[in-house]
C-alpha cells in the first residue's frame, strides 16, 4: 500500500528526481557543522510554528502586552508549554548559531568555493541575534523594557549606521510605545522573512560536484536519518525544559517608578559585551568605551566577512585566532555571570 | 527504495515502518496541545453590571449595558418595573433593540420580534431571549445573572 | 603560506587604524553635525546642548543697603558656645529671613551693633516669660497680611485655638508646666512642619506629646493617666503608622494640634468618621446608635477603645473578651444576633485565609493563575466590606454579603483545582510524549547503524 502511495506521488511530482539527487550528494559522515545546521533549521521551523501560535493571543500594545503574556502562560490551555518551547528554542538557536559559526571558522570552511555560504551564514548570525533580541522585548516586563532601552542605546554607539539603526529599532529617538510595535513587526515579519530567504540561499549556495574529503555519507537516506535522530533528541530536551523550567513572566514594565535595580543583566549571548562595558575605562583611544567596543566588534565582523578574500587557502592562523576568540567570549561570559 | 539489494529486507522494512509510525504518533501527540491552545473556552466574565440611577431611568425606555462582554437590554416598563434580557438575538446573534413605539423588542437584521417577556413571537428567531435579574440597590439599577 | 599570514596581519592592523577615526565621527555632539550618515535631529536629541547657558542676562537680586541683623554678626563670633548656638540655630531655621530677624520676637534695635541693643528700657526682651510667648508668636502669626507674605498656605488661627484649649488656659494662668508655642515648636531652630527635622513633624509627634502625656509623675497633679501614647503605639493606628502608612493618624490626627480637643466636640468619636465614614453610617442606622445615646455613651469608643484600638476580630460573639458581652449577657435576641455575627465573620475570615494559602501554594508550585489572584483580591474586598457593614447589625444584609464572599472563595478553590489538574494532565502527556520520542530516537539510531553497515558492505 505504501508503494502505491509512493507511485501516486512520484507520478505527479518531481520528487523521485530530487531524492536521487540527494542520494548522490554526499556530506562528511561526522561533519558537525552540517548536523548543527540541520538542527538550526528544525529549531527555526519550531520557532515559526510556536511563534505563530503565540501571535494569536499576544497584544503588542505596551499597556496590554504583559497582561496578554500572563494570560497566555496562566489561562490558555498549554499556553505555558507553547511559550516555553518558543523561549527555550530561541536559547538553543542562538547557542547553536555561535557553535556553528565557531566551528566553520576554525575548520576554515569559508574558503573557496564556499564564500557565498559563509557570507549568508554571517548574515544569518546577525539576523538570528536580532530575532532573539527583538523577541526578548515583547513581554514588556520591567526587565524586558530595561533591556530594550540599554541594548538599543548600545546599538546607537555603533560606527556609521549606529544612530540610524537605533532609530529603526526604537521607532523614534527615544524608547516609546512605538518601540514595542517596531520590535513586534521586526520579530514576526521582517526578520523571519529574511531568515527564510537567507536559509534558502545558504543551503543553495553550497557548491556541488566537489568531492568530499574523508569518509562521507549520502544526504538521503543516511544524513537525513542521523539528522532526524539529532533533531528528536534536541526537541525532547526543549520540551523537557519547557515543561520543568518555565521562564518567568516578570513584573509589568513600569516606566515611571520602575528604577533599575541591581541585578539587571542582558541575555547570556550579550553577557560578554556586558562584561566589557563594566570593566572598560570610560574612554579608550579617545572614544567613549561603548563606541570603542562596538567599533571593535564591527571591525571584527568586517574582518570575518573579508576572510574568504584575504585568506584564500585557509591558513592555520585563522583557526588559532578563531579559537582564541571563542575562549575570550567564554571567559568574558563566565566572568559576567559571577 | 527498491534498487538496493534487500539484505535483511524484512528488518529494514520493519524499521522504516516503525519509524514512520512512531513519527506519526509523535506528530499527532504534538497536535493535541496545539489544538487545545487554539480553541480555548471563554473564562467566566463579570457577573454584575449597573445601568445607572433608577431615578434617571424613565419608564417606557430601555438601555443596553455590558455584563462583561455580553450586551444586556434593560427595559423599564410603563408600570415602573424592570426587565433585563440578553441583547443577542437567538437567530444569528445580531444585537436587538427595544422599540418604544411598538413596545416590543426587535431585531433589525432579519426582522425578528420578541415580546416584553423575551418570548420570540415573530420572525426567524428560534428561541426566547435569556433573562437576567434586575435589582435596585442603593438607587442604582443592578443586573446580575439569573 | 607565509605571505598570506603577513597579509592577514597587515589588513587587520590597517582596518583598526582606519575604523577608529570613522567611529569617532558617529556619535559625539559636535562631530555628529558634520557626519554624513547621522542626521541632525538624531544628534540634537542624543546629546544635551553644550554651548553656553542662557542665564547670563537675568537680573541679579538686590542687596539690602543696611545690614538689618547686627545681632547675628555679634552673636556668631562670641566665645560662649551657648550664646553662639542661638544664632546658629536661627540661621538654619524657617524664620531666617531679613524681614523677620531676631527683633521680631526680642524687639530692641537691630541696627545698633553695640551691646546697647540689649537695652530693656528700649523694649528689648531677653527671655520672654512662659505667658508672654503666645502673644509674641501671635504678633506675626495672627496677622494674615504679614504671614501670607512668606507662606500663602499658613493658617492664622493657631493662637486663638490655643487660648481656647486647656493647654492655653493653663499657660495663660501661669502654669509653666503647661506647654506653649515654644514647648513643641522650639524657639530658635524652628523648622517647617513638613521638614523631617521639625520637632512637630508627624514622625515625631508621639515622642513630643509623650514627653508630658507619657510621664505618669508629670500628669498626676492634673489627674490624668499617662498611658495614652504607649497605648496608641500598640494600636492598629500606631502600628500602621510605624509600618509606613503615612495616612494613619498620630496624636494630632484626632486631637487638634493647637486646640487639644476641638471646641464643641463631645467626644473623640465624632472624629472617627473622618476616615471610617461607612462604619459610622452603618452604626447610625443600627439599634446601637439610639441605645448609646440613651445611655450617654459616646459612639465607637465603648467597643473599640480610643487610644488602644486593636484588631477587632474578637469583638463579636459572647466570649468573656468580646465587646458584646460587656452589655448583653442575659438578653436573648442580642445574644443570638451577636453569635450569628461572630459565626459569619469567622466563616468569611477562614474562607479568605484558606484561599490566600491555597493561592500561595499554587504560586510556589510554579502555577501562574491570574484569574485566581483576581478572585482572591475580590474576596479580600468582600471581607472588608463585610466588616464595615457589620456595624449595621442587619443580619440579612450580612448573610448576603457573606454568601457573596463565600462564592468568591469557592470560585478561587475551583480555579486553583482546575489549574492543578491541568498541570497534572500536562505532565502525564509530557511523559508519554518523551517516551514516544525516545522510542523514535532509538529507532532512528538503529536505522542509521543499519544504513552504515549496508554502506560498508557495498562500498569497500
Amino acid at each position: 500500500m505504501l508503494d502505491s502511495m509512493r507511485k501516486w506521488v512520484s507520478d505527479r511530482t518531481g520528487a523521485p528526481a530530487v531524492v536521487d539527487r540527494l542520494r548522490e550528494r554526499r556530506i562528511g559522515s561526522w561533519s558537525i557543522p552540517h548536523y548543527v545546521g540541520g538542527v538550526l533549521l528544525m529549531l527555526f521551523l519550531v520557532e515559526v510554528a510556536s511563534g505563530i501560535l503565540l501571535m494569536l493571543p499576544y497584544r503588542p500594545d505596551p499597556l496590554q502586552a504583559h497582561a496578554s503574556v500572563v494570560a497566555i502562560a496562566g489561562r490558555l490551555p498549554y499556553g505555558n508549554l507553547v511559550r516555553g518551547v518558543h523561549a527555550w528554542s530561541s536559547q538553543a538557536f542562538v547557542a547553536m548559531l555561535f557553535v556553528h559559526m565557531a566551528l566553520t571558522l576554525v575548520m576554515r570552511s569559508y574558503k573557496e568555493p564556499k564564500e557565498l555560504v559563509w557570507w549568508t551564514g554571517l548574515a544569518l548570525l546577525l539576523v538570528g541575534v536580532f530575532l532573539a533580541f527583538t523577541g526578548a522585548i515583547l513581554p514588556w516586563s520591567q526587565n524586558a523594557y530595561l533591556q530594550a532601552r540599554v541594548s538599543s542605546e548600545m546599538v546607537g554607539h555603533g560606527p556609521f549606521f549606529g544612530q540610524w539603526l537605533k532609530r529603526m529599532l526604537r521607532g523614534g529617538t527615544d524608547l516609546s510605545p512605538w518601540s514595542l510595535n517596531h520590535a513586534y513587526g521586526f520579530h514576526t515579519g521582517v526578520l523571519p522573512a529574511m531568515t527564510t530567504l537567507l536559509f534558502a540561499l545558504h543551503v543553495a549556495f553550497v557548491p556541488r560536484g566537489k568531492p568530499v574529503e574523508g569518509p562521507s555519507i549520502p544526504v538521503y537516506p543516511d544524513f537525513f536519518v542521523r539528522l532526524a535522530a539529532a533533531c528528536t533528541a534536541v526537541l525532547a530536551a526543549i520540551i523537557s525544559l519547557a515543561t520543568f523550567a518555565p521562564i518567568a513572566v516578570g513584573t509589568p514594565a513600569n516606566l515611571v517608578t520602575g528604577a533599575t535595580t541591581g541585578d539587571v543583566r542582558p541575555p547570556w549571548y550579550f553577557l560578554f559585551l556586558h562584561d566589557l562595558l563594566r570593566s572598560a575605562p570610560p574612554r579608550l583611544l579617545g572614544l567613549e568605551s561603548p563606541q570603542f567596543i562596538l567599533g571593535a566588534l564591527s571591525v571584527l565582523l568586517l574582518f570575518a566577512a573579508a576572510l574568504p578574500l584575504i585568506d584564500r587557502r585557509g591558513s592555520k592562523i585563522t583557526a588559532y585566532v578563531g579559537a582564541v576568540l571563542v575562549v575570550v567570549f567564554l571567559v568574558l561570559t563566565g566572568h559576567a555571570l559571577l | 527504495m527498491g534498487d538496493d539489494a534487500p539484505k535483511g529486507g524484512d528488518r529494514r522494512d520493519f524499521l522504516g515502518t516503525s519509524i514512520a509510525g512512531t513519527a506519526t504518533a509523535l506528530g499527532v501527540m504534538s497536535a493535541y496541545p496545539v489544538v487545545r491552545f487554539l480553541t480555548p473556552r471563554d473564562e467566566a466574565s463579570e457577573r454584575i453590571a449597573n445601568a445607572g440611577e433608577a431615578e434617571k431611568f424613565f419608564p417606557g425606555t430601555a438601555k443596553t449595558v455590558l455584563l462583561g462582554d455580553r450586551p444586556v437590554l434593560v427595559i423599564r416598563l410603563d408600570d415602573g418595573t424592570f426587565r433585563a434580557f440578553s441583547a443577542v438575538c437567538t437567530h444569528l446573534q445580531c444585537v436587538v433593540a427595544y422599540s418604544t413605539q411598538n413596545k416590543q423588542i426587535e431585531c433589525p437584521c432579519h426582522r425578528g420580534v420578541y415580546s416584553l417577556e423575551g418570548q420570540n413571537i415573530a420572525g426567524p428567531p428560534p428561541r426566547p431571549l435569556d433573562a437576567f435579574v434586575v435589582h435596585v440597590l442603593n438607587g442604582i439599577v443592578t443586573i446580575t445573572e439569573a | 603560506m607565509r605571505c598570506y599570514k603577513h597579509k592577514l596581519l597587515a589588513v587587520l592592523a590597517l582596518a583598526l587604524v582606519v575604523s577608529a577615526p570613522c567611529s569617532t565621527s558617529a556619535d559625539t555632539p559636535v562631530a555628529a553635525k558634520a557626519s554624513a550618515s547621522a542626521s541632525a535631529s538624531a544628534s540634537a536629541s542624543a546629546a544635551p546642548a553644550t554651548s553656553g547657558s542662557a542665564n547670563e542676562d537675568a537680573p541679579k537680586p538686590k542687596r539690602p543697603e543696611r545690614d538689618l541683623n547686627t545681632c547675628a554678626t555679634c552673636h556668631l563670633s562670641l566665645p560662649d558656645a551657648k550664646l553662639r548656638k542661638v544664632a546658629e540655630e536661627f540661621a538654619r531655621s524657617v524664620h531666617h529671613d531679613e524681614r523677620i530677624g531676631c527683633v521680631a520676637c526680642h524687639k530692641g534695635n537691630a541696627s545698633d551693633p553695640t551691646v546697647q541693643a540689649h537695652d530693656k528700657t528700649a523694649g528689648f526682651i531677653v527671655r520672654p516669660t512662659h505667658q508672654q510667648i503666645a502673644a509674641i508668636c501671635g504678633g506675626c502669626h495672627e496677622d494674615p497680611t504679614f504671614v501670607r507674605r512668606f507662606n500663602a498656605r499658613l493658617s492664622v488661627d493657631q493662637r486663638k485655638l490655643f487660648e481656647l484649649s486647656r493647654h492655653g488656659k493653663m499657660a495663660g494662668a501661669g502654669d509653666s508646666n503647661s506647654p506653649t508655642c515654644t514647648t513643641c515648636h522650639g524657639s530658635h531652630g524652628i523648622q517647617a512642619v513638613s521638614s523631617p527635622d521639625a520637632q512637630v513633624n508627624k514622625r515625631h509627634v508621639k515622642e513630643l506629646c509623650a514627653k508630658c502625656h507619657g510621664n505618669a509623675e508629670f500628669m498626676k497633679p492634673y489627674g490624668l493617666v499617662a498611658t495614652q501614647p504607649d497605648a496608641w503605639a500598640k494600636s492598629v493606628h500606631g502600628k500602621a503608622f510605624a509600618g509606613g502608612h503615612d495616612n494613619a493618624p498620630v496624636c494630632t490626627g484626632c486631637h487638634s494640634p493647637h486646640a487639644g480637643t476641638l471646641p464643641g466636640t463631645a467626644s473623640v468619636a465624632a472624629l472617627c468618621d473622618r476616615c471610617h465614614r461607612d462604619e459610622r453610617r452603618y452604626f447610625l442606622e443600627s439599634p446601637h446608635s439610639r441605645a448609646f445615646r440613651k445611655l450617654g455613651l459616646p459612639d465607637c469608643v465603648p467597643c473599640h477603645g480610643d487610644h488602644d484600638v486593636t484588631r477587632t476580630s474578637w469583638l463579636a460573639g459572647m466570649t468573656p473578651d468580646s465587646a458584646c458581652s460587656k452589655c448583653h449577657s442575659k438578653d436573648d435576641k442580642p445574644k443570638t444576633v451577636s453569635m450569628d455575627i461572630a459565626r459569619i465573620l469567622d466563616e468569611v475570615q477562614n474562607a479568605e485565609h484558606a484561599a490566600i494559602i491555597d493561592l500561595a501554594d499554587a504560586k510556589n508550585a510554579g502555577l501562574l493563575v491570574p484569574d485566581a489572584s483576581y478572585t482572591v483580591d475580590k474576596l479580600h474586598t468582600a471581607k472588608i466590606r463585610l466588616i464595615t457593614t457589620v456595624h449595621s447589625l442587619n443580619l440579612q444584609q450580612l448573610t448576603d454579603d457573606a454568601n457573596q464572599a463565600k462564592t468568591l472563595a469557592n470560585e478561587t478553590k475551583d480555579l486553583l483545582a482546575r489549574a492543578r489538574k491541568d498541570r497534572q494532565l500536562e505532565r502525564r502527556g509530557y511523559f508519554l510524549a518523551i517516551g514516544v520520542a525516545s522510542l523514535l530516537f532509538v529507532l532512528l539510531v538503529a536505522q542509521a547503524i543499519v544504513l552504515a553497515q549496508r554502506r560498508k558492505r557495498s562500498e569497500p
